[in-house]
């Protein structure tokens, strides 16, 4: 049997736990960055799990909330919350409040998507 | 109205904000096209929803931080509506990409959809206390 590809599971979950320290430390702005990276590999991964093809992010989260239970939108959602994060990392456009909630919905998706 | 009853009165008058502002939104983005404004007046509509809920409830959701955590209570209390925070996190989005343009079409066309349904969501939890 072949071994099962490690870096769809593991690098979503690399991103994440560096997130958590960069968080932990206080560092919101890095750690929204990484996030927005487990976010990113987590939609590439279950898209290839999928055998999904696309030429954009968009594009495999959309049809991956396509073949999800009662047309949910989870994983284009999430997309939107990566790319405010990413937005965050670049200028600061979030109070701790709205980092802290975008980075913990952000958190449950990467955690939970396998 | 009830005048002897400000918390009443000041709910009332948020759900009418609430309305008011995403009725306009619609009319901008359906007229003019306009998406960061139509963008902002959706997070406002949101924001107003939030507000009426919580001056029902007798408190004053403040600002952000004070919504956001009054949101988290309520999310906690109506397990019905299990993506009420992830609706919320739609319109923050589009209140973001007013000022930063940061979505694509289809980030914003989800946000959009999602954000709506926030609103929707806010509006029944208010219908649900009369």
């Amino acid at each position: 049997m072949a071994t099962p590809e490690p870096l769809n599971d593991m690098a979503p979950l690399e991103f994440l736990n560096q997130a958590d320290k960069e968080m932990a430390a206080g560092n919101g702005r890095k750690a929204a960055g990484l996030m927005w990276r487990a976010i990113e590999a987590t939609i590439l991964g279950l898209a290839q799990n999928k055998r999904i093809e696309g030429n954009n992010l968009d594009q495999l989260a959309l049809a991956l909330d396509a073949r999800s239970p009662e047309g949910s939108r989870s994983h284009m959602s999430s997309v939107v919350t990566g790319v405010t994060l990413l937005e965050h990392s670049k200028v600061e456009v979030l109070e701790d409040c709205e980092l802290e909630l975008a980075y913990q919905l952000s958190r449950e998706f990467v955690a939970n998507s396998r | 109205m009830n005048a002897d009853n400000p918390g009443r009165v000041n709910s009332i008058q948020r759900e009418e904000k609430a309305r008011e502002y995403r009725r306009i939104a619609l009319l901008i983005r359906s007229h003019e096209g306009d998406k960061d404004a139509s963008g902002a007046l959706i997070y406002e509509a949101a924001k107003q929803c939030i507000n009426a809920v919580a001056s029902q409830r007798g408190t004053n959701s403040g600002p952000t931080a004070a919504k956001v955590r009054f949101l988290q209570d309520l999310a906690v209390a109506f397990t019905d509506l299990p993506k009420l925070l992830e609706h919320w996190q739609a319109a923050s989005a589009l209140h973001v990409n007013s000022d930063r343009l940061h979505l694509s079409e289809s980030q914003y066309e989800v946000a959009w959809t999602d954000a709506q349904v926030f609103i929707d969501e806010m509006l029944l939890i208010y219908t649900v206390n009369q």
